[in-house]
C-alpha cells in the first residue's frame, strides 16, 4: 500500500518529501529519527486519516452548510468568527464518534508503541502537523495517557484545524476554508526533568560559529510562556567549550501530577539557582545540534528535553527542529568589499582603525 | 558617550624626592619638553600609556639603548617604508624612570589615500614574497650575530705592537676600540632595523583578520583565532624542547641518576665523564647549546635578563626536573600533534561556517596571508632578543671590564649606568688618557654620578607608574597598540577607573581572556626572574610580564596573571599551549596583588577575584 493510502504510519516511515502525507512536523520527525537522532517513537496520523475522520462521521457536510452561510463574517467580525469556530469545534466535531476503521488502526499502532516503551498506557504528546507551515495554529495535547483518551485528543487536534485563526488565514490565503487535512504525531512522552530550546548560531549576533541552549527545569511549555527566566549556555560549535554560564532563578515548573495532568509548581529553594543541566548534558546537546545542523546544512532552532527516566547519554531528547527563522533568511550584505585582494583589504581596514570610547 | 575623560597631564605629573635632575640619565629628547609651548600642546594632547611589557622595571640609562632602537625602526616602518595608511610611528618619553610611548596618527583623508596607494605597492611585495625575503633576513640577522659573537674587545697595551709599525697600520688600538664600540651600538641598532622588517605587516596583518573575522563571528575571541593562526614549530619552544630530549636521553642511556645527585652541572659533569654513556650524554649536551642556551631567563630586554649561557644551572636544573617527571611516568612532550589537529580543524570548520561565498574568499585570504606572516611574528624574538641580546651583553661586559682596569667602576656592572652616547665620551676620554699618558677625568667624575644614579633608580622602584597620562584618542591605527599592548575601548576606561580607587579597595580586576579554565590558587607576585624559585606548585603567577624561557615553570603553576599585553604576549602563547587559565593585559595586577592572596583566575572571562 503506498503512504497515501493509509491511515496510520510509523514515523520512521516518512521521510522529508511526505508533507503531504501527514502534514510537516511528522514528516520532520520520521527524517529525524532515519537520521537516528534522540527523537521519542511515536507514529503519525495522515491527512487521509483526517479526512476519513470528516466523511465517516459526516461532520464534512455541516461544516461546509455552516461556512457557506456564514463566510463573510469570518473576517469582518472577530467575536461573530469565534462563535462559528467553537460551534464548529464543539458541537460539530467533538461530538463526532470517530469511525471504526481508524479506532482498529489507532489500537494497534498505540498497543505497539506501549510494548515498545515497555509500559501500559504509555503518556504520549499528540501534536499538529499541518502540510504548510503555519507556526502555532493549530493545538497540541501533551501528557495523554490511555487509548480512550487518546482518541479523544487526536479529534481535538483535528478540530483546532477550524479554530478562528486559523480559518482567518486560509481566507486571506485564498485556501479551501471547509477542508484544511492536517496530520497528527503522537510521540512518546519525554518525562522531562529539565527542557528548553537550542539555537545553532547565536540568535542575537546571527554568530555561526556559536551554540546557544535556554533551559530551565520541568517541561519545556513554561519557558515558551515566558513564566520563568531560564539559564543561559553558549558554545563555541567548533571545539565545544562552553563560553558561558548564566544560570537564572527559575522559581517554578511545569510537571506532571501523579494523575498525569501538567501542573505549574513552585521550584524547591535548593534547586532554583543551580544549573538546569550538567556540562556532560550542555556537551551532549550541543553536539546532537551540530549533527541535526549539520543533516540539515542550515542553522536549527531546537526543542529538546533531559528525560528523567532515562540515563545519560540517552536522556537527550530532541522534541522538535525547525531552521532557525530570522538569521538563515537574512540576506546578508557580505563584509568583504568586492574583489580587492587581501593587501588592499589590509590597507582600508588599518584607514579605518580600531574605534575608542 | 557622558564628557570625556582623561589622564592627568604629563606636565603635571610629581618628580619623585630625591631624584631631581633624572632626566640627565638619558637623551634629551626623552623628557616632556619644557621650553617649547607648541610641542607642550602636543604633549598634553596626547595619549601616553606605561610599556610596562617591555618595562616592568625602571629604564638604565644603557638598556635605553633598545628602546632607542625600536622608537626608530618600529616608526619608520609605519610611516616612511611601508606607508601604513592612518599611522606615522610610535613617539616615547620617560617618565619617573618609566618608559611611556604614543601612537601618532595620520589626519588629513587626501594623505591617507596617498599611503594607501604606497602601502598596497609596498606592503604587497611583502606579504607575495614573504617566505623568500624572511629567507634572507635569516641570513643577515645571523650573519650580523656571527660579526658580534667574533668582535674582540682588548684591553689597551703599554706600547703598542710592532705590527702597528712593520705594516704601517698607521692607528692605534686606542682608536680601534672607539671604533669597536662605535660598531658594537651600531650592530645593535641594525638588529632591531631587522626586527621590524616583517612586524609590522605581520601585525597588521593578523590586526585586520581579527576585525574581519569577528564582524563573521562576532563571539570569537583571539585565543582561538590565533591557533588557526599560529605556527606549531615555534622556535621559542626550541631551547625547552632541547632539554626535555636531554631528559629523555639520559633514561634511555641510564645516566640520570649522575645527573639527579649532581648538586651541580659540574658535578655531574665529572661523575658522566667516568662512563661512554655519560660522555655521550655530555656530547649530546654540548651539541644542544648552541644557539639555543642564549635563551634569556628573563625578555633579554634588560642586561640582567641572564641567558641560560649565564646561568647554567637553570637548564640544568630543568633537565633534572624533566628527569623526576619522566621517573614518575608523566608525559613531557609537547602536544605538538594535539596543537597541530586543533588547528586544522578549526580552520577547516570555522570556514565552513560562512554562509557567503564572498566573505569565505576574503577569510581564507586574510587568513593565509596572516599565516604565511605569522613564523616571523612568533620566532623573531629567539633571534634577535634572546640571541643576538645575550651575545651583545656579554661584549658590553668586556668593555666594561676595560673601565674597571682603569679605575672608572668598581665593577663591570656599572657600565649599565651610563648611556650609549655617555660611554662614547667615556671611552674616548679612556682612550686619550691612555695616549696621552695622563690620569682620565673619568674616575672622578662617573663614581660619583653613578652612586647617584643607583639610589635614584632605587627611588624610581618605589614609584608605581600610572598606566597612562594625557588624552585618549578617539581611534587607533597603529597595528602594534592594537595587537601587541592591546589598546581598547574597555582597557582605557578600566585604567580611569582604577586610577580613582585605592588599590586596597579593589576587589576584582579585568584583562584580556588569554586562555580559558577557571582557577582559585594564592598568588605568587614575581617582579624579577631570579625570584622565580620561590613559586610553589599550584600557585598563580602575577607578574607585570613574562618570558618563553619561564616555559619550565609554566608545568608548576596554576594560572598566570600579565600586567601588559595583548593575546601575543608571551604569557598568552604558552598558557594557551599548556592548557592554563590565562588574564592578560590588566594594568594593574602585579601592583594591586600581593603574594599569598586567594585569587579566582577566570580565563574565559577575562576576570580575576581578589578572595578575601
Amino acid at each position: 500500500m503506498s503512504k497515501d493510502n493509509c491511515l496510520v504510519l510509523w514515523l520512521q516511515e516518512l521521510s522529508k518529501d511526505d508533507p503531504m502525507v501527514a502534514g510537516k512536523k511528522c514528516c520532520h520527525l520520521g527524517e529525524m529519527l532515519q537520521a537516528r537522532l534522540p527523537v521519542p517513537p511515536g507514529f503519525a496520523l495522515t491527512l487521509k486519516a483526517y479526512e476519513t475522520f470528516l466523511q465517516g462521521s459526516g461532520a464534512n457536510k455541516i461544516i461546509l452548510s455552516t461556512l457557506e452561510k456564514h463566510k463573510h463574517e469570518l473576517l469582518n467580525d472577530l467575536s461573530k468568527a469565534e462563535e462559528i469556530s467553537s460551534y464548529i469545534m464543539n458541537e460539530v466535531i467533538m461530538n463526532k464518534e470517530m469511525p471504526a476503521v481508524l479506532k482498529e488502526n489507532i489500537a494497534v499502532y498505540y498497543e505497539q508503541l506501549c510494548d515498545t516503551c515497555g509500559c501500559v498506557d504509555v503518556p504520549v504528546a499528540v501534536r499538529s502537523s499541518g502540510p504548510v507551515s503555519m507556526p502555532g495554529q493549530f493545538d497540541t495535547f501533551l501528557n495523554i495517557s490511555g487509548y480512550d483518551n487518546l482518541l479523544q485528543n487526536i479529534i481535538k487536534v483535528w478540530a483546532s484545524s477550524f479554530n478562528a485563526r486559523s480559518m482567518a488565514y486560509r481566507l486571506q490565503h485564498n485556501m479551501a476554508v471547509e477542508n484544511s487535512p492536517i496530520g497528527v504525531a503522537v510521540l512518546k512522552m519525554a518525562n522531562a526533568r529539565s527542557s528548553g530550546v537550542m539555537f545553532t548560531l547565536d540568535p542575537v549576533t546571527g554568530d555561526p560559529s556559536r551554540i546557544f541552549i535556554e533551559g530551565s527545569w520541568g517541561l519545556g511549555e513554561s519557558l515558551v510562556s515566558g513564566q520563568v527566566t531560564p539559564d543561559k549556555f553558549v558554545l563555541d560549535k567548533i571545539t565545544l567549550e562552553i563560553k558561558q554560564k548564566i544560570i537564572c532563578d527559575k522559581a517554578v515548573e511545569l510537571v506532571r501530577d501523579p494523575q498525569g495532568n501538567v501542573i505549574t509548581r513552585e521550584v524547591p529553594p535548593e534547586k532554583r539557582e543551580i544549573a538546569c543541566l550538567s556540562d556532560e548534558e550542555i556537551l551532549e546537546l550541543a553536539r546532537t545540534g551540530k549533527h541535526i545542523e549539520k543533516h540539515y546544512g542550515v542553522a536549527q532552532d531546537i526543542e529538546w528535553a533531559i528525560d528523567e527516566d532515562l540515563n545519560f547519554p540517552h536522556n537527550i531528547i530532541i522534541l522538535q527542529t525547525r531552521q532557525e527563522s530570522i538569521w538563515t533568511k537574512r540576506t546578508k550584505a557580505p563584509f568583504a568589499s568586492g574583489k580587492v585582494n587581501a593587501t588592499e583589504f589590509i590597507a582600508r581596514g588599518l584607514m579605518q582603525g580600531i574605534k575608542l570610547q | 558617550m557622558t564628557e570625556k575623560r582623561s589622564f592627568s597631564s604629563p606636565h603635571d605629573v610629581p618628580h619623585v624626592p630625591g631624584t631631581e635632575g633624572w632626566e640627565r640619565m638619558y637623551p634629551y629628547y626623552y623628557s616632556f619638553t619644557t621650553e617649547d609651548k607648541e610641542m607642550q600642546e602636543y604633549e598634553n594632547k596626547a595619549f601616553w600609556y606605561y610599556d610596562g611589557l617591555h618595562y616592568p622595571e625602571p629604564m638604565y640609562p644603557f638598556d635605553l639603548l633598545w628602546d632607542e632602537a625600536w622608537y626608530m625602526a618600529l616608526s619608520q616602518n609605519n610611516s616612511r617604508i611601508f606607508s601604513i595608511p592612518a599611522s606615522m610611528g610610535i613617539d616615547h618619553r620617560i617618565l619617573n624612570g618609566y618608559l611611556y610611548i604614543s601612537p601618532v596618527g595620520v589626519d588629513d583623508p587626501g594623505v591617507i589615500e596617498q599611503r594607501v596607494a604606497d602601502f598596497m605597492k609596498r606592503a604587497g611585495y611583502y606579504y607575495q614574497n614573504w617566505d623568500e625575503l624572511y629567507g634572507k633576513w635569516k641570513d643577515k640577522v645571523n650573519d650580523l650575530i656571527k660579526t658580534v659573537e667574533n668582535m674582540q674587545i682588548k684591553d689597551l697595551p703599554e706600547l703598542e705592537d710592532e705590527s702597528v709599525v712593520f705594516e704601517g697600520k698607521g692607528m692605534s688600538s686606542g682608536f680601534e676600540l672607539v671604533r669597536k664600540y662605535n660598531e658594537l651600538i651600531n650592530y645593535g641598532l641594525e638588529a632591531w632595523q631587522y626586527h621590524f622588517e616583517f612586524l609590522n605587516l605581520g601585525y597588521a596583518a593578523y590586526v585586520i583578520l581579527a576585525d574581519f573575522s569577528k564582524k563573521i563571528f562576532p563571539g570569537m575571541d583571539d585565543r582561538t583565532l590565533s591557533k588557526m593562526v599560529g605556527g606549531v614549530d615555534v622556535i621559542l619552544f626550541k631551547p625547552d624542547e632541547n632539554l626535555r630530549e636531554l631528559a629523555k636521553l639520559a633514561l634511555e642511556l641510564g645516566v640520570q641518576d649522575q645527573i639527579k645527585e649532581a648538586e651541580k652541572l659540574d658535578d655531574a659533569l665529572t661523575a658522566l665523564q667516568g662512563s661512554e654513556k655519560g660522555q655521550q650524554w655530555i656530547k649530546a649536551f654540548e651539541d644542544a647549546k648552541y644557539p639555543w642556551f642564549y635563551m634569556s631567563t628573563g625578555t633579554g630586554w634588560y642586561h640582567d635578563h641572564w641567558t641560560w649561557f649565564d646561568r647554567i644551572e637553570i637548564p640544568f636544573n630543568n633537565i633534572k626536573n624533566y628527569i623526576g617527571m619522566l621517573e614518575k611516568g608523566e608525559n613531557i612532550d609537547r602536544p605538538v600533534e594535539q596543537v597541530k589537529e586543533t588547528k586544522e580543524k578549526l580552520v577547516k570548520e570555522y570556514t565552513a561556517l560562512i554562509a557567503n561565498e564572498e566573505d569565505k574568499a576574503q577569510f581564507q585570504q586574510l587568513l593565509a596571508v596572516a599565516q604565511t606572516c605569522f613564523p616571523y611574528v612568533e620566532d623573531h624574538n629567539f633571534y634577535i632578543e634572546h640571541w643576538f641580546h645575550g651575545v651583545f651583553w656579554n661584549k658590553m661586559r668586556e668593555l666594561g671590564k676595560i673601565f674597571v682596569n682603569h679605575g672608572f667602576f668598581d665593577d663591570v656592572e656599572e657600565i649599565w649606568y651610563l648611556n650609549r652616547y655617555e660611554l662614547e665620551q667615556a671611552l674616548y676620554d679612556l682612550v686619550t688618557s691612555w695616549a696621552t699618558g695622563v690620569k682620565p677625568r673619568g674616575p672622578s667624575y662617573w663614581r660619583a654620578e653613578i652612586n647617584w644614579r643607583k639610589d635614584v633608580i632605587e627611588k624610581f622602584r618605589q614609584f608605581s607608574p600610572p598606566p597612562a597620562v594625557g588624552q585618549t584618542p578617539e581611534v587607533i591605527n597603529e597595528p602594534f597598540t592594537i595587537m601587541l599592548w592591546g589598546i581598547t575601548t574597555d582597557s582605557v576606561n578600566q585604567w580611569l577607573d582604577a586610577s580613582s580607587i585605592a588599590p586596597e579597595d579593589i576587589t576584582e580586576l579585568k584583562g584580556f581572556p588569554a586562555s580559558s579554565g577557571i582557577v582559585e590558587g594564592l598568588a605568587r607576585v614575581i617582579r624579577s626572574p631570579e625570584q622565580l624559585n620561590e613559586l610553589q606548585d599550584g600557585e598563580i603567577l602575577v607578574a607585570s610580564t613574562t618570558s618563553p624561557s619561564w616555559t619550565p615553570i609554566f608545568h608548576k603553576i596554576g594560572a598566570a596573571i600579565t600586567d601588559v599585553g595583548g593575546i601575543m604576549c608571551h604569557a598568552a602563547i604558552v598558557c594557551r599551549e599548556y592548557g592554563l587559565p590565562a588574564v592578560v593585559g590588566t594594568g594593574l595586577a602585579s601592583s594591586t596583588i600581593k603574594t599569598g592572596q586567594k585569587l579566582r583566575v577566570d580565563g574565559d572571562k577575562g576576570l580575576i577575584t581578589l578572595l578575601k
